[in-house]
């Protein structure tokens, strides 16, 4: 079990992430926006980062240029997760410092398993579990949006 | 104190500067006095009363007495000898060259001949130097007393003008110069004569020569100056510059055929050479330009780079081309300027160094070039906003496919809950034709950008054996799915051809899953054959499945064509694999046929170009 930030500005794809990831028995910090993740990550100190790279506030290489200057989070594993996925996109991310780079759609049989490779060693070995319904941490989107509202709220303050 | 005539004419006699010597009409000296002394060497009493012709050299004393005669009979004050080289001799016998004046008196004894006798020695070895020097001269030397009369020759005038020496001597100089050119010579000798002043005339000076039989050539003549005892003679030095002409000719010809302006500059800077191109790049007669400083032509901006490249020019004296590459701007005679290209050499010539600019109007392509960079820029933003286009396309396509297929996904994997087997179905149905979808966006954007130009290939050295094992490796699960026999051959070494990695196997992966995907039972196989002489690599793959009909083949590599409907029904795919390889193909070099045979199967083959 480990704690993932994951940050997705598409709602509907965030839950998607944190309903496999919690669906695997990790725990999901979600936000919505660069700086919001930012914030977070120094915040919560998660195990690993699962990143978009087109965000409303600025962009995935932004936010991880950022995070591999503060000296703080040395060793933070960051992975993109993005929609862009044109010949060179891979390259592009991984030689931007990313750990690993996911194209969507995502494959959902396979998501949780593949995250789990870049998870620290002695969190790894989690799979999505079919006893779902007895779960509970049920994650929605509404819940999500709601979370997220809360921060921005929190944010303005 | 009065003087008594006797004493005067003594006196007169010996304050003369000329040795004199009176003689009786028989030839008795008479007179004798001391400059006479010195001449001769003898004592004044060895010399009165004696013969004359004891002074006179051993070779005249015959004649001598004729002539005295001759005198005698008409005594009018001359010079002796009418232009015949006179010599006396001394008491030692030696004889020196003498110029003698004669007058005759009337004495009470009768008539005395006055002979004024002056050594000319020292002219006369003055004159065989100059002789000297005039006949050592590579040029004809023609000398021209100030009535224009000849009165000096050297050999090689004579030979230039082909007349031997008396017939040139006093000939007028007209002789030697046709018509044409006689006024100017005039003008030129008067101008001399008047000035008295030596001064060479240089060259510049476009005169001919005549010769005895009449011909003309081009000369170049020098003239000066010369005070001498008879007065101003102008030496005239001739040149025969035919063949100078003729390479100047030829070289005139050579500037005006040139397409660039040329502005030759001399060490002063002062321009000394145009052409008609110049005139007509520059605005100017020809006239306007030669004698100004070559600033006149080149703007203030540019002034020091052109001067010291100029300076550099003739300082180095070494003829060496610029070449392009200066940007300088030349000047027109109304104020405007171009922008010009200018290439230098100098040329070593007989008035010293002679810089010449090739200076070329570059306007127009300096337009064009900036027209193609706009153009160029142009090109790069709209490729750019194309490319931008496709990738936010792309994102923006992906991103509701992502939570389409991913809860779709998760409820397959029945995480929310349990599901009776209609829903299973249903499901299935869905995630099958979002994922129908996702292939169709992804070959969209994979043709447009092959269709833009956008596509990046990299056209290099490739292991095809390598490329082909690959692909055949990660579909040979599909065929083993469908039950199908899948076999590779490869040969036992590599095949290099001249491709870009992907686009080869994508060309493969369409190829292969096209004929896994349409054969229901039987074979695909896969195979990388090298022709006889290792030339034309060519991948071909077979597979037993409906092939396709007659009616169909020149359609199959078009765009959304599914060739054989009934053959594709319910079969996925795209339409697009087939343009996409036959496009890629192209891309690369190579090209993809088909041979097939309706209801028997197909071979679709990639012709590759072997790598160098």
């Amino acid at each position: 079990m480990a704690r993932i930030l994951a940050v997705d500005d598409n709602p509907y794809n965030l839950e998607l992430m944190t309903y496999l990831l919690v669906a695997s028995g990790h725990t999901v910090i979600p936000a919505i926006t660069g700086s919001s993740g930012f914030d977070l990550v120094r915040a919560q100190r998660p195990d690993l980062v699962v990143l978009d790279i087109q965000l409303p506030d600025t962009d995935g290489y932004a936010v991880l240029a950022r995070l591999r200057s503060d000296p703080d989070l040395a060793g933070l594993r960051v992975v993109a997760v993005t929609a862009y996925a044109m010949v060179g996109e891979r390259d592009r991310a991984l030689l931007a410092g990313f750990d690993g780079y996911l194209s969507k759609p995502i494959e959902p049989t396979s998501f949780a398993r593949t995250i789990d490779t870049y998870l620290p060693k002695a969190l790894r070995g989690h799979e999505p579990s079919a006893q779902w319904p007895e779960h509970p941490d049920l994650v929605t989107t509404d819940m999500v949006l709601t979370t997220m509202d809360s921060y921005g709220s929190n944010e303005a303050q | 104190m009065a003087m008594r005539p006797d004493q005067l004419a003594s006196g007169l006699l010996e304050a003369a500067p000329d040795a004199i010597v009176g003689v009786s009409a028989d030839g008795v000296i008479v007179i004798v006095n001391a400059q006479a002394e010195r001449l001769f060497g003898y004592p004044r009493n060895e010399l009165l009363g004696e013969r004359l012709e004891m002074l006179v050299p051993e070779s005249a004393r015959e004649i001598h007495p004729h002539h005295r005669l001759g005198y005698v009979a008409d005594p009018s004050p001359r010079p002796m000898g009418g232009g015949m080289e006179l010599s006396g001799r001394r008491r030692d016998g030696t004889d020196f060259p003498a110029e003698i004046s004669l007058s005759a008196i009337e004495t009470g004894e009768g008539i005395v001949i006055s002979a004024a006798v002056r050594d000319v020695t020292d002219r006369k070895r003055a004159e065989e130097k100059f002789r000297g020097v005039l006949e050592a001269a590579t040029d004809a030397i023609v000398g021209v007393n100030a009535h224009g009369v000849i009165v000096l020759v050297n050999a090689q005038a004579e030979r230039l003008f082909g007349y031997p020496r008396d017939e040139l001597l006093d000939q007028r100089l007209e002789t030697l110069v046709p018509e044409s050119a006689q006024l100017r010579q005039q003008d030129y000798r008067d101008g001399y004569v008047a000035d008295e002043k030596p001064q060479p005339m240089g060259a510049g000076m476009e005169l001919s020569g005549r010769r005895r039989d009449g011909t003309d050539f081009p000369a170049e003549i020098s003239m000066s100056a010369i005070q001498t005892e008879d007065g101003i003679v102008v030496a005239a030095a001739i040149r025969d510059v035919s063949e100078r002409s003729r390479a100047e000719e030829k070289l005139r010809g050579v500037l005006e055929a040139a397409t660039d302006a040329i502005v030759g500059v001399n060490a002063a800077g002062v321009i000394v050479l145009v052409n008609a191109q110049a005139e007509r790049l520059f605005g100017y007669p020809r006239d306007e330009l030669l004698d100004q400083r070559l600033e006149t032509l080149v703007p203030e901006s540019a002034l020091l780079r052109q001067q010291d490249y100029r300076d550099g020019y003739v300082a180095g004296e070494r003829p060496q081309p610029m070449g392009a590459g200066m940007e300088l701007a030349g000047r027109r005679r109304d104020g405007t300027d171009f922008p010009a290209e200018i290439s230098m050499s100098a040329i070593q010539t007989e008035e010293g160094i002679v810089v010449a600019a090739a200076i070329r109007d570059v306007s127009e392509r300096k337009n064009i070039e900036q027209q193609l960079r706009e153009k160029n820029a142009e090109l790069e933003k709209v490729a750019r906003a194309k490319d931008t286009f496709l990738a936010s396309m792309s994102h923006e396509l992906r991103t509701p496919l992502n939570a389409i297929l991913g809860f779709t996904g998760t409820l397959l994997m029945q995480l929310p809950g349990p599901l009776n087997v209609e829903q299973m179905r249903q499901l299935r149905t869905v995630e099958h034709s979002g994922k129908h979808l996702l292939a169709i966006i992804n070959d969209l954007l994979d043709l447009a950008k092959i269709e833009s130009g956008a596509v990046e290939l990299v056209l290099e050295r490739v292991d095809c054996t390598d490329v082909v094992e690959s692909v055949t490796s990660s579909l040979r699960p599909l065929a083993i799915d469908k039950g199908l026999e899948f076999k590779v051959s490869l040969p036992d070494r590599f095949v290099f051809v001249q491709s870009d990695t992907r686009a080869l196997g994508q060309i493969l992966i369409n190829l292969v899953s096209n004929a896994i995907k349409f054969t229901d039972a039987g074979y695909v196989h896969v195979s990388l054959d090298v022709g006889p002489d290792g030339d034309a690599p060519t991948i071909a793959v077979s597979d037993s499945g409906p092939g396709i009909a007659a009616d169909q083949m020149d359609r199959i590599f078009n765009a959304f064509e599914r060739a054989g409907v009934v053959a594709a029904r319910g079969k996925e795919g795209t339409g697009l694999g087939l343009y996409i390889s036959h496009k890629l193909a192209e891309l690369v070099g190579a090209e993809v046929t088909v041979d097939t045979s309706f209801g028997v199967g197909s071979t679709f083959s990639v012709v590759l170009s072997s790598a160098p």
